[in-house]
């Protein structure tokens, strides 16, 4: 009897380190468990059928490197709005949105500017509820340390968005990555998208074809967030409608090879880029 | 009865242990990934897992890949965390595509690290007559074969 007795207090023993060693993490990722949003998912650790890698901020507007941008301070989310995003959908857009800002001062030596963007980043991130993440290691002392080594940067920007994206992840939010990703995306179209007139034409098109086949993943990315805000469907709509109207272009439509837009579908669709930009940063 | 409780108490503790074991293995695995990239004087672009539970049929998962936002990148596959074979296969259009071309084959992951680098694959795709331009994306289809009911996990990394 005393022996089976034993067994149990083994067996509970087991169970009652295991939870130990567990609470110690459960209290280390407090903030972690309890999410500010609430999204349905399904298990965090068995992927969707079908996943996309999702490309930084960095990446995206450096990409555009070859098209040239030049830097234009006022082209940039104000930091201000910060406050004014109040949904969980916005906020994480306009994190993307502010993520390649930060890209475009950085890049472009800028950091004064670069300094306010990571800012209002952090903030957002507070806001959401990762604000842990930039504890994490020290990051944020290290950003705000080499804000003007854009070497550095890259590494700790890349670390910054893996910590973010894994926080998502963890937190059953994987999808709310994906509009993360297109408030990034469009804000990298967006700044590429002046002094059209400046630029090399065909480098311009190759760049703008390539990146709209991103588009597509934006919009998949939005339509599986069910909870999203009216103003969120309503971004939504303006983004199918620019995947409509960039399909229909004649160019397009019209060639076997790579295609090249004309200068008035390049106007046209940084018209309507900039249409769907303004709406997402403003209130 | 008091024996099977004991078993039973022994088994949930195990397992649990193991699975969290399993989750932080997969991140160890992740960043050796990246040291992989870095060490070989690429830079680190990101990195993605697919997470899967071994079934008694064959699954299929898929990952979208972007290729045009760099030069060319490097992919590194990681199969050490699936204990089952695992295929991958690469083609040029995503699974609803009937005209959708194979680029390139690695017949099992499972076990090991291997490196494929866009050119390999471009290579293939203009062997049949693609113009390596139009590639904007890869469709990476991992092929999971029939297993015991495990989890298990590939990762990818890119570098470039």
């Amino acid at each position: 009897m005393m022996n089976i007795k034993n067994m149990i207090l083994i067996g509970s023993g087991c169970l009652f380190l295991y939870s130990c060693n567990s609470n110690e993490e459960t209290a280390a990722t407090d903030e972690l468990k309890t999410p500010k949003i609430e999204v349905e998912t399904d298990d965090v650790y068995n992927s969707e059928e079908y996943e996309f890698i999702l490309p930084r901020p960095y990446t995206l507007v450096t990409s555009f490197d070859k098209v040239g941008m030049n830097f234009e301070a006022s082209r940039m989310n104000d930091p201000a709005n910060v406050d004014q995003y109040s949904t969980d959908g916005m906020q994480l857009m306009n994190m993307g949105v502010f993520g390649s800002d930060l890209v475009y001062a950085i890049t472009n030596n800028q950091p004064q500017h670069s300094i306010m963007y990571f800012n209002a980043i952090k903030k957002l991130g507070d806001k959401i509820g990762m604000g842990r993440i930039f504890n994490e290691e020290e990051l944020a002392t290290r950003i705000e340390k080499n804000i003007a080594d854009e070497e550095k940067m890259k590494d700790l920007l890349i670390d910054l968005d893996e910590k973010s994206q894994e926080y998502l992840e963890n937190n059953q939010m994987r999808m709310l990555a994906a509009i993360q990703f297109s408030g990034a995306w469009i804000e990298g179209m967006y700044l590429a998208t002046f002094d059209i007139e400046e630029k090399d034409q065909s480098k311009l098109s190759h760049h703008l074809v390539d990146h709209m086949s991103l588009l597509k993943n934006a919009i998949t990315g939005i339509e599986a967030y069910e909870q999203r805000s009216d103003q969120l469907s309503d971004i939504l709509a303006d983004l199918e409608a620019l995947q409509t109207q960039f399909n229909n272009f004649e160019s397009l439509k019209n060639t076997e090879g790579f295609p090249e837009l004309t200068r008035e579908e390049i106007e046209t669709l940084a018209t309507d880029i900039h249409k769907v930009r303004n709406k997402i940063t403003s209130k | 009865m008091k024996y099977l409780l004991f078993a039973l108490l022994v088994i949930i503790s195990f397992s649990v242990v193991g699975q969290d074991q399993f989750i932080e293995g997969v991140k160890v695995s992740r960043s050796e990934l990246k040291k992989k990239i870095t060490t070989n004087d690429l830079s680190y672009e990101g990195c993605k897992t697919t997470y899967f539970q071994y079934r008694d049929q064959v699954q299929i998962r898929g990952v979208e890949v972007a290729t045009f936002l760099r030069e060319n990148y490097i992919l590194y596959f990681d199969g050490t965390y699936a204990d089952h074979k695992v295929s991958i296969a690469f083609y040029d259009k995503p699974e609803d595509d009937p005209q959708r071309i194979m680029l390139y084959e690695i017949q099992n992951i499972s076990g090991k690290i291997k490196k494929v680098s866009m050119h390999e694959i471009t290579e293939f795709y203009e062997a049949y007559g693609g113009n390596p331009e139009m590639l904007r994306s890869i469709y990476i289809d991992y092929i999971i074969k029939k297993g015991k009911p495990n989890r298990g996990a590939v990762s990818l990394a890119l570098g470039y």
